[in-house]
């Protein structure tokens, strides 16, 4: 008997030790408007600064450019910039117009992102679409990618100090390197409406995840319409489609860029898109209900 | 009938079973952090009342949790995300940097996407 | 035929009442963890999946799960959370004893049930009353404990069943009935 019992003993403590693998430590910061936080294995936490710094000159770059841009009207850039309006460019031509890189004139007009938020007129409103046409006195604006961008270069300078597992999370818009211990990273979409619900919970390994939703940036106007700030550069209107697109992608920038770009389009539409991009799509349409295309599902077994 | 060896097993299974899941939640201590520019601070969990910036921010701390109950900021997203309580709940105010959450070391998922 | 129904009836009263009791009588003996009981009422059920058989256990089971809240307030609340909980370890005790008999005794037995015993009570208290997902990360240590009271109840029985020879003459109709 006393025998017995050391050997569940034994097997207690065996029980204990079980589980210790690679532990990770999360950092947080605030940068490009939202917090940022960035995982990774305890001994490369020191490693945190150099993201941060990175991504921090990054996003002042882009906002200067982009402000003297705005103010000079020239809309001629170099080197990133270059690269940021290409994909633009790129983006606008998929959708027929409908994403726009300087959708910002009319986002603005309805107070994005300074504020105070105003329903703006239909004259204003057919204004502002008309100059984007025109390309006459617009206001352009990276937001829908550059985050995306800033995370993927974030991602190779952890790549180049030889980091295999981490994840960066810039307010939603995502990127998980390699796994989490034993699994993959987990990364779990919220509900549009429920602060603890979640859509999906998905599994990432050398995956991208960003998401678009109608609840990030809105007001509310007298009659109880909710204006969130994704506009159809063509309409200068919200799309009425969707509360909130997902997109799993090999590059921030693209599952940032089409989590946007998915939002102004219907769902068929989507379907063929997705498929030739290879880009799982969940969607949570106005009608509350959830759709997983492109092989979103696969995600979400382990 | 006797004590067997196979009983012994049983409730050395039926133990382990209940110390490895105690493991998986051992550490599901809930801590709450105040982010800034500054950094991250942890905001210990009893009835308080935070003043930040002059009085601009205001925060409301019970023994379960936190919220803005003022803030300065336009839109006012993070007084209306109400009780930061939750494993994962986060109530930001973006335009003036603050944010509160509530972390905990055992969620089903590593990061939320919204 | 009437003498083994009669015996089993008396038997499985006999059971009913030592349970009740058993179950009114650990509501004043306070354990050093709030909220675990010794789980002593599991005896009466345990001999009766023993000796008899699993509808009677049942009876039993149901007695307690009614009576023991009617004997000591809180009528209810009580046997909603304890109905459900009791059937469900009456029901795994006797998977458990008859799969495994051959090589495993009542010790282990009572470590069963009350392992199952407290994981539904937990179910059920958090989809009637406690509607948190947190509470579950307090079932680890409640199960660890109950196992450890559950082997004690056990051991009980296993005691008692060792002596029960001596009654034989009442109930030896059990022997065919339980393999």
């Amino acid at each position: 008997m006393p025998r017995l019992f050391t050997q569940i003993i034994c097997l207690i403590l065996i029980a204990l030790t079980f589980g210790c693998s690679e532990k990770f430590e999360t950092e947080r910061f605030y940068s490009m408007g939202t917090f940022v936080s960035i995982t990774l294995p305890e001994k490369h936490k020191n490693l945190e600064i150099d993201v941060r710094s990175k991504m921090t000159k990054l996003e002042n770059l882009v906002k200067s450019s982009s402000e003297k841009a705005n103010e000079s009207q020239n809309f001629n850039f170099t080197g990133v910039m270059n690269e940021l309006a290409e994909y633009g460019e790129q983006y606008s031509e998929m959708t027929e117009g409908r994403f726009s890189i300087y959708a910002y004139t009319i986002a603005k007009l309805y107070g994005f992102h300074e504020g105070p938020y105003t329903e703006p007129s239909e004259d204003d409103i057919e204004k502002a679409v008309d100059d984007i046409d025109k390309m006459k006195d617009v206001k352009m604006d990276m937001g829908a990618f550059a985050k995306g961008y800033i995370v993927d270069k974030a991602v190779e300078l952890l790549r180049s100090k030889c980091v295999d597992n981490a994840m960066i999370n810039a307010g939603g818009d995502l990127y998980a390197i390699g796994i989490k211990g034993d699994r993959k990273w987990r990364v779990a979409v919220k509900h549009p409406d429920k602060t603890d619900e979640f859509i999906s919970i998905v599994h990432l390994e050398d995956k991208a995840l960003a998401t678009s939703g109608d609840y990030e940036r809105f007001f509310e106007t007298k009659n109880g319409k909710r204006i969130y700030h994704i506009f159809d550069a063509t309409t200068g209107k919200n799309p009425e489609f969707y509360r909130s697109v997902s997109v799993i992608a090999d590059t921030t920038e693209k599952a940032d860029a089409l989590a946007t770009i998915f939002f102004l389009l219907p769902e068929t539409d989507i379907k063929i898109r997705c498929s030739k991009l290879k880009t799982p799509v969940l969607l949570y349409n106005k009608k509350d209900v959830v759709k997983k295309l492109c092989g979103w599902e696969n995600f979400e077994n382990k | 009938m006797k004590i067997s060896k196979a009983d012994f097993l049983v409730i050395a299974a039926l133990l382990i079973v209940s110390i490895f899941a105690m493991t998986l939640n051992g550490r599901g201590e809930k801590r709450l952090y105040l982010i800034s520019e500054d950094g991250k601070s942890e905001i210990s969990l009893k009835d308080d009342r935070i003043e930040l910036d002059d009085g601009d921010i205001i925060l409301e701390v019970t023994s379960n949790g936190a919220r803005f109950v003022k803030n300065d900021c336009p839109n006012k997203i993070c007084i209306s995300a109400g009780w930061v309580k939750d494993c994962g709940d986060t109530a930001a105010c973006v335009p003036n940097k603050y944010a509160l959450t509530m972390e905990c070391s055992e969620v089903p998922y590593d990061a939320v996407s919204q | 035929m009437t003498q083994y129904h009669s015996n089993k009836l008396a038997v499985t009263g006999l059971f009913a009442a030592l349970t009740v009791s058993l179950g009114v009588f650990e509501t004043f003996i306070a354990l050093p963890v709030p909220g675990v009981r010794l789980g002593l009422s599991n005896i009466g059920i345990m001999l009766c999946l023993y000796l008899l058989d699993l509808p009677s256990a049942f009876y039993v089971a149901l007695a307690k799960s009614i009576l023991v809240p009617l004997l000591t307030g809180n009528l209810l609340v009580k046997i909603s959370i304890s109905l459900p909980s009791t059937i469900a370890a009456t029901i795994i005790m006797a998977v458990y004893i008859y799969t495994l008999k051959k090589y495993t005794s009542p010790f282990s037995t009572g470590a069963v049930g009350a392992f199952a015993h407290i994981t539904v009570q937990f179910f059920v208290v958090k989809n009637l009353y406690i509607k948190a997902d947190a509470i579950y990360n307090l079932l680890p240590y409640f199960t660890f404990v109950s196992v450890l009271t559950g082997a004690v109840t056990g051991y009980i029985t296993l005691l008692i069943l060792k002596n029960f020879p001596e009654v034989k003459g009442c109930i030896n109709v059990s022997k065919d009935n339980l393999s």
